[in-house]
């Protein structure tokens, strides 16, 4: 069928023939220049923003390639005259960050997976079963996003003790596991399954487990890897609640074992280590980020989206 | 000062407009709109009209300077406005979405406008109170639009519109998202807007009865381009095109190719079941469906050429009935191969024959 | 059949009931519980003082700076970071890959622990050698600082400046998160209001005042209460930067309830802090739900 054609046969244009725009070129170059003045300081712009939040970075590596005698140098010189890697080396070996880094990765996995057995069910119960006081139990729970480790750590701290839990384990994992934001997170995804599947795995006579493992879990793969991405950065980066919950060296985690590199040497700060040992604290958080962009993005921003 | 400006206070303009060969590209390939020539007559009704992605609402959005124009100039009442802000060209857009503030009430809602072209005060009140009355929405005044129905937020629009007094009215769909007997309530409402204020209203629709209902004027478009302009009666009686013809008309006219350069329509209400006065074409069918709508019958006939609808007002054929189908001669339009109807009366009365010669 | 399916649910959810439970009602109980007593952590003996400890804390001057500084902190912390945080989701609420590399740039320091961001900044704003001082010293800026009798700033190390350094850092943490929140919310604007605005010719002000703020009201709530609260809850830059000085400048009241507990030992009195902090984050967010809801409006 032709559509291509038009056969309309127009029309004609009246005696008082309208007149094209009284735009002159000269005009319109002069338009076209400052628009592109405009672009060029925009660009100016952006790199000067870029360049604030992220030029921080490139100094942090680059003062923790110097030698001790170049940080101290005044003015400061942009990059270091020989590159020290052996500065890595070095911190690492100093002090106990093989054993501290262990700790922070085992923290950081143990939350995860304590969190992961406990958000999974609680959150298909939410979602998907009736029963009395779901909704004030679930509101108890979630009020918790309201109640920060601030709060909680001193009596927190006083009932470890009184258990000789302190420096374990223990209490670095336990209080995280009943995540709030887990929880939250999860049956708002559980909700969003469009209840015709369920049904029509049900009329497949599939039994709940099955519906559970085929057809549940599968949906909110998505949810659960942000929210264990989330899980795994916060608790990398903490520094407040292992420090209260510990004070043995053996059982702290990265964070704690850079800042103890700070004043180790009493009079001196030496900046170049402190910033070597910096990167290696900053280096999986970043690598992330640059690996999985958008979901790191999507982690950490969620909580602002209804 | 602007036009608009001196009539604050007066009745409501009107405007003519213009399109000369304006040409629509998206992100350098998409052609959406291609040498379109248009003119739309003031205080006219003017429906643009056709499916999906034919470019009329394109081409509204341009005349109200809401997409750019990629060739070619547009002119309201012989000005070139195609460089013109949107709010500089005295015209009101009612969207198919409504967009009003949510944040505002009605009244702000229709004061915002009128604020920021620096009306003053008193004047305000006065255009707010009788565009509220003219819509009915007084009671609604200090409500927000979260408390309104679908079709008095859509009120809320037009009453907006209305305020501004503008020379030309555009609705983009206006009336889609409402249901089906709120629809043919505002159908008549906003008719009736058109005949009092006696401004020209272009509205786009793709429903082609709500643009045979309404439009003094339908201009029926397809693949960009202008496919034919007229009045409803005839560009129903009077197709210049196999695509007008099926796409006008509930439902719209049965074409089947003849021979090999040329193609033959008809329409569903043409056919009838017993022999008219005068020459007619005979062919048989099979019923196949049929739907009865009241006083009208629908039937789906299987026939030599493939399918044909037939509108009857007989009801008693029943689904696999074998019938003779009376067709007048008058009925039939003829079709070159490319679409466009048969001017010669010559190659009319040829192509005529050599259909009659078939059902002899 | 359904006598199996109550069961079940509440066997599921019993961990977590469990963990809250154990990790969030009991300690804020036993917070409160604790600031009427006195704990001799020597010879472990708990008695009951009645206000006694909320009556030592309020009288003391140094708590009361504490508490001074954390409202501080959190005023210009929240005010500067979201009306920053505003300008730039404006400007870069684009989708070219330009200012889409910009947003991940912004957004870089908030995933970044405070402990490093701390660290890094300390270094940078060191006053003899670190690179924030030879900047403004490069630009002028330091030159024309001194003709107002401002000679080279300390930074951390003052305590005219310790707290506003910390300030400066938490907006840069800040300021990505802020910014990228705002920028869904602009996002999720739909087109045609600003359409319609520019046929009511509303001016590029007009808008942004009279359409797009108001309509981002529900993202700027959410913002004030998320950044008001995360100001209360500062430690990580106060016990590595400055451990709270100098002279209790810069000291904070997770810090100072940190300090009173774990430093000084007065247990009843750390917990009349954490007391104080439950009350100044419920009323916060309290206020802010009484204050704003009514001028947060939702679609």
């Amino acid at each position: 069928m032709p559509t291509s054609n038009s056969f309309h046969d127009g029309f004609t244009i009246d005696s008082a023939a309208p007149r094209a725009s009284s735009r002159s070129d000269a005009d319109a170059l002069r338009a076209s220049v400052a628009r592109g003045c405009f672009k060029l300081l925009e660009a100016l712009a952006l790199l000067a923003l870029g360049a604030f939040f992220l030029f921080p970075f490139f100094w942090m590596f680059g003062t923790s390639l110097k030698t001790l005698a170049e940080t101290l140098q005044f003015p400061p010189t942009l990059l270091p005259k020989v590159f020290m890697w052996e500065n890595f080396p070095a911190v690492w070996n100093s002090s106990n960050f093989p054993a501290a880094a262990l700790n922070s990765v085992a923290v950081a996995i143990g939350i995860i997976l304590i969190q992961l057995a406990v958000i999974l069910p609680a959150s298909y119960a939410f979602a998907f079963k009736r029963f009395r006081f779901s909704k004030p139990l679930f509101t108890l729970v979630i009020a918790g996003l309201m109640i920060p480790p601030q709060v909680t750590f001193l009596p927190l701290y006083l009932f470890f003790s009184r258990l000789g839990m302190i420096n374990t384990y223990v209490p670095l994992i336990l209080p995280f596991a009943s995540s709030a934001f887990g929880i939250f997170l999860l049956t708002q995804s559980f909700r969003q399954i469009p209840a015709e599947i369920v049904e029509s795995a049900r009329l497949d006579g599939a039994s709940e487990f099955v519906i559970v493992r085929r057809v549940l879990l599968p949906s909110v793969i998505p949810t659960l890897m942000t929210f264990v991405l989330f899980s795994f950065i916060s608790h990398w980066n903490d520094y407040f609640w292992v420090l209260s919950m510990t004070n043995d060296e053996s059982v702290r985690t990265l964070s704690l074992a850079v800042v103890r590199l700070i004043d180790a040497d009493g009079g001196v700060k030496h900046w170049h280590t402190t910033m070597a040992a910096n990167m290696i604290l900053v280096a999986p958080v970043l690598l992330a980020y640059v690996s999985a962009n958008r979901w790191i993005k999507r982690a950490f921003a969620y909580n602002g989206i209804k | 000062m602007l036009a608009s400006d001196r009539r604050y206070g007066g009745e409501s303009g009107v405007a003519r407009i213009e399109f000369h060969n304006v040409t629509k590209v998206y992100d350098g390939k998409n052609r959406v709109i291609e040498k379109l020539n248009l003119k739309v007559e003031e205080g006219s009704f003017t429906v643009l009209v056709g499916p999906s992605g034919c470019g009329k609402t394109t081409a509204l959005r341009m005349i109200a300077g809401l997409e750019s124009v990629t060739e070619g100039r547009i002119f309201i009442d012989g000005a070139d406005v195609t460089d013109r802000e949107p709010g500089k060209r005295d015209i009101a857009f009612v969207f198919q979405n409504y967009a009003i503030y949510p944040h505002m009430t009605v009244r702000q809602n229709i004061e915002f406008g009128l604020e920021n072209a620096r009306v003053p005060g008193a004047e305000r009140e006065e255009i707010v109170g009788s565009v509220l009355e003219m819509v009915g929405l007084q009671e609604y005044a200090n409500s927000l639009p979260s408390k309104l129905s679908g079709g008095q937020r859509q009120r809320v629009a037009l009453a907006r519109a209305v305020s501004k007094k503008p020379r030309v009215f555009l609705m983009d769909e206006p009336l889609s998202n409402l249901d089906a007997k709120l629809r043919n309530q505002m159908r008549t409402e906003l008719i009736e807007l058109h005949q009092k204020l006696g401004s020209t209203f272009v509205f786009v629709t793709h429903d082609q009865i709500e643009a045979m209902t309404m439009g003094q004027q339908l201009v029926i478009m397809d693949g960009g381009k202008v496919l034919q302009k007229g009045t409803p009666r005839e560009v129903y009686a009077s197709p210049n095109c196999v695509f007008t013809a099926q796409f006008i008309g509930d439902p719209g006219m049965n074409v089947h190719p003849l021979g090999d350069e040329a193609m033959f329509g008809f329409r569903p209400r043409a056919a009838r079941f017993s022999a008219p006065e005068g020459g007619f074409v005979r062919m048989g069918g099979r019923a196949v469906t049929r739907e009865i709508l009241g006083a009208d019958t629908l039937y789906c006939f299987k026939t030599p050429y493939g399918r044909d609808m037939v509108k009857s007002e007989l009801d008693d054929v029943a689904p696999g009935d074998e019938v003779q189908l009376y067709i007048p001669v008058g009925a039939f339009a003829f079709f070159e191969k490319d679409g466009r109807r048969v001017a010669d009366p010559e190659r009319e009365r040829t192509l005529m024959e050599r259909l009659r010669s078939r059902h002899e | 059949m359904s006598r199996r399916r109550f069961n079940s649910a509440y066997l599921l959810t019993l961990p977590a009931l469990a963990g809250s439970a154990l990790f969030m009602i009991y300690p804020i109980l036993f917070a409160v519980w604790l600031s009427f007593h006195r704990w001799d952590m020597l010879s472990d003996t708990r008695r009951f003082v009645g206000a006694a400890n909320y009556v030592r804390v309020f009288s003391n001057a140094s708590f009361l700076q504490v508490l001074s500084n954390s409202c501080v902190y959190m005023a210009l912390m929240t005010t500067l970071s979201v009306a920053l945080a505003l300008l730039l989701a404006l400007w870069l609420n684009e989708n070219s890959i330009v200012k889409n590399l910009a947003q991940s740039a912004v957004f870089t320091p908030h995933i970044v622990s405070m402990v490093s961001v701390g660290i890094l900044w300390m270094w940078i704003m060191e006053p003899d050698i670190g690179l924030l001082n030879y900047i403004l010293d490069l630009s002028g800026v330091q030159a024309l600082l001194a003709r107002f009798g401002q000679e080279k700033i300390m930074w951390l190390e003052s305590e005219k400046s310790a707290l506003f350094s910390l300030v400066f850092i938490g907006i840069w943490k800040s300021l990505g998160y802020n910014a990228l929140i705002l920028i869904a919310g602009l996002q999720s604007l739909p087109k045609e209001i600003y359409e319609s605005a520019r046929l009511d010719r509303a001016g590029r002000l007009r808008t942004l005042f009279r359409i797009t703020i108001p309509l981002l009201s529900p993202s700027l709530f959410f913002l004030l209460i998320v950044n008001v609260t995360a100001s209360f809850q500062v430690f990580d830059s106060v016990h590595v930067l400055t451990r709270g000085g100098p002279l209790n400048s810069s000291n904070m009241l997770v810090h100072w309830i940190y300090q009173t507990g774990f430093e000084f030992y007065r247990i009843g009195e750390a917990s009349v802090g954490a007391v104080v902090l439950m009350l100044i984050a419920g009323g916060v967010t309290y206020a802010n739900f009484k204050l704003l809801s009514r001028r947060v409006h939702y679609r």
